[in-house]
């Protein structure tokens, strides 16, 4: 049962590729943070707090791009039926309610001092993220109040593609109420990344970017070994 | 014989029509569904008067929110009456097209809600005070039970095999009928407050276009939620 | 004719069909034997088309042809299982007249009064299903099978519900018409097994262990010692 591949012979003992992954992601980490919290020139208007941007927006990337490695992953799983779509599926939406919490806490500390409030129903990026995270959260619960395996990797995957499908037309939609229905103008949230900007920016994508994917690897081994695992116990139990 | 079998419009209509007979029979879904609808307006009525005074403002909202639990109500029981017996599983192994299932779920949802709501907007018109009885509510009402009935058929087979369907129906469709809600919520809003026809008829036009969307891809992905 | 080539059905990787290699021919009556568990319902329910392969295939006619998965070859089916498939708040004639219309594309194509007379429900036919004894539900549920004028009949177990009166009502149906009729039988009743079928095939664990052809009473003992030694 044991396969040997470098990845999965260790988590964490020895030096393979697996933790020289990691020790690249700490350091990449500690990159960002530098330039985001020192090098970068402190905004105008909003000070030192604009610099949750660099944590705020490299996961907003991250969000999006979760909900559409599920689409993927989605149609993938309906067509081939290769059960490792399905854990990819599964794993992505849990990066995603990850990345999309972070996303909602950051904005809610940047705004808070900015707009002087927690929350802005007229910001659709946010209200489309508060959105975004509903699906998630129902995907999971779908997954993990299913019935057998097969059953709930089919119909997850229907919700998968369907909660994608939602994204640009909810965004679409709230954007255009919040433009007709103006409420007390707030801090714009978009602003042109200037150079000296835009570096910070780029590490700070970059080192969340392998944080995540180094979660993601953990998990997927994790899901293998127990799928596996299942599988073994029950073909035991009628053996 | 394939000149034998029923054609999909025919299987979509008959299928349609054994609904309309049970509900007829068992008198059940709608009568729930008004009561559910009516208890809701009361509770808003109460809860909100002392706050604002001026429940009106509330109308958009109240409407809407008890057709989209009242639709689950629909879906729920009628998925479930559908185990009984396995009359699914005798309607699946019938030479019929899972297709046509999905369509008369849709359209018998959406006749449930548009039977409702004939019940239930003079209601609101006289409960709460607010003249709502306008022609052009009609098309929003449409297309917003259109949407609902289209996601919401979907949504209730993906999660008619699982532990807590009952929970787990509401807390997936509702952030995927939000542009639904929103835009329809928004439409009636602005009949009510009497604006002209450009203010909201976008508003009709962006739910259409989720429901065509929607209801492709459902139509598309159906078969897959009923495979055993 | 139906072929079965390598028919699997996996639950969570628990095999309830394994690699089945089946052929009925046009008019055959085939038992369907094995304990409980051994995956003669699973076989059943795939055959019906209710149930999707996890491998394998299923064909009608001819090898390179399509199996239960086209609605047109569903319409040759007739399935007899524990569940009576019946919608409870309707009638008996509703409930048959809903089936027909599934079946068939114009009402005249059928005759719902002749197969209610057939199997003595006219009587009741305006009873509604919940109100039936199991005996009377399985009756019903054996004609709504018939309505659609199957070449194929599939009975899962009908026993528990199947009284001296059904069963020779049954039989009369199945052989009227045996030249154009085949069956697939799934019983635990050996002797009824052997009554009605030419050939039976023993399921066991999903597997199928024994195929007996021109079964007779002699055959008894070849089947019970099957099912006894597992």
């Amino acid at each position: 049962m044991n396969k040997s591949s470098d990845g999965e012979r260790s988590i964490g003992i020895g030096v393979n590729r697996f933790t020289i992954f990691g020790l690249v992601t700490f350091i990449l980490v500690l990159i960002a943070t530098y330039m985001s919290l020192v090098v970068a020139p402190l905004e105008a208007v909003q000070g030192v707090h604009q610099k949750i941007f660099y944590i705020h927006v490299p996961l907003a990337f991250i969000a999006y791009a979760s909900i559409t490695v599920v689409l993927i992953a989605s149609i993938a799983f309906l067509t081939t039926k290769n059960p490792k779509w399905d854990r990819l599926a599964r794993i992505s939406a849990e990066i995603g309610i990850l990345s999309t919490t972070i996303v909602l806490f950051s904005g809610s500390l940047w705004g808070r001092p900015v707009w002087g409030a927690w929350w802005s129903w007229s910001d659709a990026r946010l209200v489309t993220t508060l959105v975004m995270w509903l699906i998630y959260m129902g995907y999971l619960m779908l997954r993990s109040l299913g019935g057998s395996n097969n059953q709930t990797a089919k119909v997850s995957s229907i919700i998968g593609i369907l909660g994608f499908i939602n994204v640009p037309i909810t965004y679409f939609s709230v954007y255009l109420w919040t433009y007709l229905h103006p409420l007390p103008t707030l801090q714009s949230s978009t602003e042109r990344p200037e150079s000296s900007i835009l570096m910070p920016f780029l590490w700070s994508f970059l080192a969340y970017s392998a944080v995540i994917i180094l979660i993601g690897i953990v998990r997927i081994k994790i899901e293998k070994s127990s799928d596996e695992l299942e599988t073994l116990k029950k073909q035991n139990q009628i053996g | 014989m394939s000149n034998r079998i029923p054609r999909i419009d025919q299987q979509v209509f008959r299928l349609f029509y054994r609904e309309l007979l049970i509900e007829f029979r068992a008198k059940e879904q709608l009568t729930t569904m008004v009561i559910f609808a009516l208890t809701t307006i009361i509770i808003f009525q109460f809860s909100f008067e002392m706050r604002t005074g001026n429940v009106k403002v509330l109308v958009p909202g109240v409407l809407w929110i008890s057709v989209f639990f009242a639709s689950m109500l629909s879906l729920n029981r009628s998925f479930s009456r559908d185990q009984e017996e396995n009359a699914s599983r005798g309607i699946v192994s019938a030479p019929i097209d899972p297709l046509s299932i999905y369509i008369s779920k849709v359209l018998t949802t959406t006749v449930f809600l548009c039977a409702l709501e004939v019940i239930l907007v003079p209601i609101i018109n006289v409960l709460l005070n607010s003249p709502i009885l306008y022609i052009d509510l009609i098309p929003v009402l449409l297309v917003g039970n259109i949407g609902v009935s289209a996601t919401g058929a979907i949504v209730a087979v993906t999660v008619a095999n699982t532990k807590s369907r009952e929970t787990l129906l509401p807390v997936i469709l509702l952030p995927l009928l939000l542009p639904v809600l929103l835009g329809c919520i928004t439409a009636t809003g602005a009949i009510i407050d009497g604006q002209p026809i450009n203010k909201y008829v976008h508003w009709v036009h962006i739910v259409a276009i989720y429901d065509i969307i929607f209801t492709f891809a459902s139509g598309l992905m159906f078969h897959f939620a009923i495979e055993n | 004719m139906i072929l079965c080539k390598n028919l699997s059905k996996e639950y969570d990787g628990i095999p309830a069909v394994n690699g089945a290699n089946i052929k009925i021919q046009k008019g055959e009556l085939v038992a369907l034997l094995g304990n409980n568990g051994a995956g003669k319902t699973t076989l059943l329910n795939m055959l019906a088309g209710i149930v999707k392969p996890s491998s394998g295939s299923i064909h009608f006619d001819s090898p390179a042809l399509p199996g239960p998965e086209i609605p047109t070859n569903r319409a040759r089916i007739g399935l007899v299982s524990e569940h009576s498939f019946l919608t409870p708040e309707l009638t008996i004639k509703e409930n048959l007249s809903f089936y027909a219309s599934l079946f068939y594309r114009s009402r005249g194509q059928y005759d719902i009064a002749s197969v209610m007379d057939e199997y003595g429900l006219t009587s009741r036919q305006n009873q509604k299903i919940s109100t039936l004894s199991r005996g009377w539900k399985q009756r019903t549920s054996i004609a709504r099978a018939m309505l659609g004028q199957p070449e194929y009949i599939l009975l899962d177990e009908p026993e528990n519900g199947i009284d001296q009166t059904t069963r020779g009502i049954l039989g009369q149906s199945l052989f009227s018409e045996t030249a154009h009729r085949s069956l697939v039988f799934a019983t635990h009743n050996i002797d009824l097994a052997i009554d009605w079928c030419s050939k039976a095939i023993v399921l066991d664990n999903g597997n199928l262990i024994h195929e007996i052809n021109n079964l007779s009473n002699e055959s008894k003992t070849t089947i019970m010692q099957a099912l006894d030694s597992k």
